[in-house]
């Protein structure tokens, strides 16, 4: 079976897994304008940004023999629950003799997931298959614990793009990792790559969150590479989403971050727009800039988020960019967007640093 | 020798240069309609403020509107900075109580709010265009009103005529319609102007506080229909700044002063001479990966002097300052 997945996260280690339990691997190529346009193309007019993207990128991947596309389902009322069989639909209309396994929550459909996992497990014995599984989970921790760094780091760097390069050098020496053990030595290994990086870590910069629909926070191919734009602007990017994370999430759902959304929204609309919510304040919490929100245009989870942002942004003191992005974004006056917020957050932190005796100066 | 401060404002419709002298007096703003050739205008209009000003160096050079890029490395720009800021700096500088500044350009609408001199909030519209100056422009040329007396005419409307505002193209189909029931220019001129203003407040004043004193400035503060329709509206007096059309460039020159009297730094000016060469802008897909940009090449006589759109900085390092 050549199997493909879309373009989210750390994809060379879903690579390396799939490989493990002997499967041929299409990688996804990464999202380019042209995935983008192809997927526009074959997609319905008014669906969200993310499943255009990952529709072309599914098409870039047929188009190099794929032939089984591995994604996982959503929970909630969302109209993302359906994308995995919206895309299959799709590819086989238009001729692809294609297979889509969707993995859904065991909570929620216990037999699916067990039959999935099977073809997934290639016939494999299970300890080789738990064996393996348990590598890749770790190898996601570890890749997302060294983003995180990076993304801290990023705004200090003196070299511009130091960090992005390193980035992959360390994305491919994970993707090289065979074993527990080796594990072990390519973390230290990446550790002294990321301790070499020149940095000047006196730099004054501002502290950013960044919130928002799970892909478009995710995949910086989506997002025009926001995180690094904003690091130039000597602007550190905070997002809670990372894959790690929504492990940890659907392990120790975080009850809270929840129950502090519910004075802003009581129930779940079918996004993460009450983690979003959640979020928000937490960053708030620790002492935060500012936030951005990135909503793919037409996004009915994130557009309840927006319409709650003005009473968050003035109950809270903290300003709060929302971006509604899609194929048709121009990111030029993004661009003015965006450099007029970090304008007017280093306005409010001088103000902040000398002293307003406390004024709220972010009055709606 | 007199310390002048040069700002350049590139918009969509028009160019507009302003020099501020040391202590922050304007002496010198004017504006220039594009027609398709941006840099051509700023060659022309630098030979200009040469002429003028004989005995004089450039201190500072800061650029702001949606050509800042090009103009900036064109120039040799010491700021280059995005438009909301130009603007609310020299609005504010002018007003130092302004609240609420409107500004209204060819093809961007802004809104910024303002509190203590400090901008807390801004918006600007999204895809459509239904709300600004390009709009009216092509408007004025299908009913033959030239744009310039376009507002004088608006204000002469006897009757109020409503126009669909959501869209460019359904406002336009609305005033053949009105036409065709027999409504005046005025009128409809009129109703134009208020179902701009309406569409302006809708899309970017929404969640928004407006509170006086209210600034209008941009191309469009000129037409003073759209003037009366906001004043209608808001019910609040609307200030049209005396040079409402040349702020972006004004506030560029105030924010190249304020970095010169902060770092006291010679300006990156790149003088008159290298202006008038010939530029020569290429694009090209770089095939160096899968990313595929499309990146954007200036020269002026075989030296590159800017790039833009690589991601990996291939290219972006090799510019010669």
């Amino acid at each position: 079976m050549k199997i493909t997945f879309p373009h989210m996260g750390p994809v060379l280690i879903y690579k390396k897994l799939f490989e493990r339990l002997g499967h041929e691997v299409i990688m996804p190529p990464r999202p380019s304008q042209r995935t983008i346009e192809l997927g526009a193309k074959y997609s319905p007019e008014f669906i969200c940004f993310p499943f255009k993207i990952i529709l072309g990128s599914y098409l870039e991947a047929l188009e190099l023999g794929a032939e089984v596309i591995v994604t996982t389902g959503f929970i909630g009322a969302c109209r993302a629950v359906y994308y995995g069989d919206l895309s299959e639909r799709i590819l086989r209309q238009l001729g692809y003799k294609v297979k889509v396994i969707v993995f859904d929550s065991p909570a929620e459909d216990f037999q699916g997931f067990l039959r999935n996992c099977r073809e997934i497990g290639n016939r494999r014995p299970l300890p080789e298959v738990i064996g393996n599984l348990n590598l890749a989970i770790r190898l996601i921790y570890a890749s997302d614990y060294f983003q995180k760094q990076i993304t801290h780091l990023r705004p200090y760097e003196l070299i511009s793009g130091t960090f992005s390069r390193k980035w992959t050098e360390i994305q491919s020496l994970l993707a090289s990792c065979v074993s527990l053990k080796h594990l072990k030595k390519v973390i230290k290994e990446a550790r002294q790559i990321i301790a070499a990086v020149p940095i000047d870590i006196s730099r004054e910069i501002l502290k950013v969150g960044l919130v928002g629909e799970i892909y478009l926070v995710m995949e910086g191919c989506s997002n025009n590479e926001i995180e690094e734009k904003l690091a130039k602007f000597g602007v550190e990017v905070v997002r809670k989403q990372y894959i790690s994370n929504w492990f940890n999430h659907f392990l120790f759902p975080p009850r809270k971050l929840l129950r502090a959304a519910d004075t802003y929204l009581k129930y779940t609309v079918g996004g993460h727009e009450k983690e979003n919510i959640g979020y928000i304040l937490e960053f708030k919490k620790r002492g935060f800039d500012g936030i951005i929100h990135l909503l793919p245009f037409g996004c009915m989870p994130e557009l309840v988020t927006q319409t709650i942002i003005p009473a968050l942004a003035t109950d809270l003191d903290l300003p709060i960019l929302s971006l509604s992005l899609d194929e048709q974004t121009g990111w030029v006056s993004n661009m003015i967007r965006l450099e007029a917020f970090v304008e007017l957050l280093w306005t409010r932190h001088d103000l902040l640093k000398e002293n307003c005796n406390g004024k709220v100066i972010c009055r709606r | 020798m007199a310390k002048l401060f040069v700002g350049v404002d590139v918009g969509s419709v028009s160019t507009n240069l302003a020099i501020l002298d040391d202590q922050g007096a304007l002496l010198f703003d004017k504006y220039y309609r594009n027609d398709g050739q941006p840099l051509r205008i700023i060659q022309t209009g630098m030979a200009e403020i040469r002429e003028s000003f004989k005995n004089s160096t450039i201190s500072g050079v800061g650029v702001t509107g949606s050509g800042r890029l090009l103009a900036g490395a064109v120039l040799g720009a010491d700021v280059v900075k995005n438009e909301i800021t130009a603007h609310a700096t020299a609005a504010i500088n002018f007003y130092p109580d302004v609240h609420t500044i409107l500004e209204i350009g060819g093809q961007d609408s802004k809104i910024i709010i303002v509190r203590d001199r400090v901008v807390i909030d801004f918006a600007m519209n999204t895809v459509c265009a239904a709300g600004t100056g390009s709009f009216l422009d092509h408007q004025a040329e299908r009913l033959k009103a030239p744009i310039g007396q376009f507002g004088d005419l608006a204000l002469t409307a006897v009757n109020r005529v409503k126009i669909a505002r959501r869209c460019t193209v359904f406002a336009e189909s609305d005033t053949i319609a009105k036409q065709q029931l027999g409504f005046s220019k005025a009128e409809i001129i009129n109703g134009l102007c208020e179902a701009l203003v309406r569409n302006y407040l809708t899309n970017l004043a929404r969640d928004k506080v407006l509170e006086g004193p209210v600034v209008f400035q941009g191309g469009v503060a000129a037409n003073r229909g759209i003037r009366a329709a906001f004043e209608r509206e808001l019910k609040m007096e609307i200030v049209v700044p005396r040079y409402y059309d040349v702020m972006g460039a004004i506030g560029a020159a105030l924010l190249a002063r304020k970095q010169w009297e902060r770092t006291g730094a010679e300006s990156r000016f790149r003088g008159f001479n290298r202006l008038n060469m010939e530029l020569k802008p290429a694009v090209f897909e770089c095939k160096g990966c899968n990313n595929r940009r499309e990146v954007i090449r200036v020269e002026q006589e075989g030296i590159m002097i800017a790039v833009w759109g690589d991601k990996c900085r291939k290219y972006s390092n090799e510019v010669s300052a």
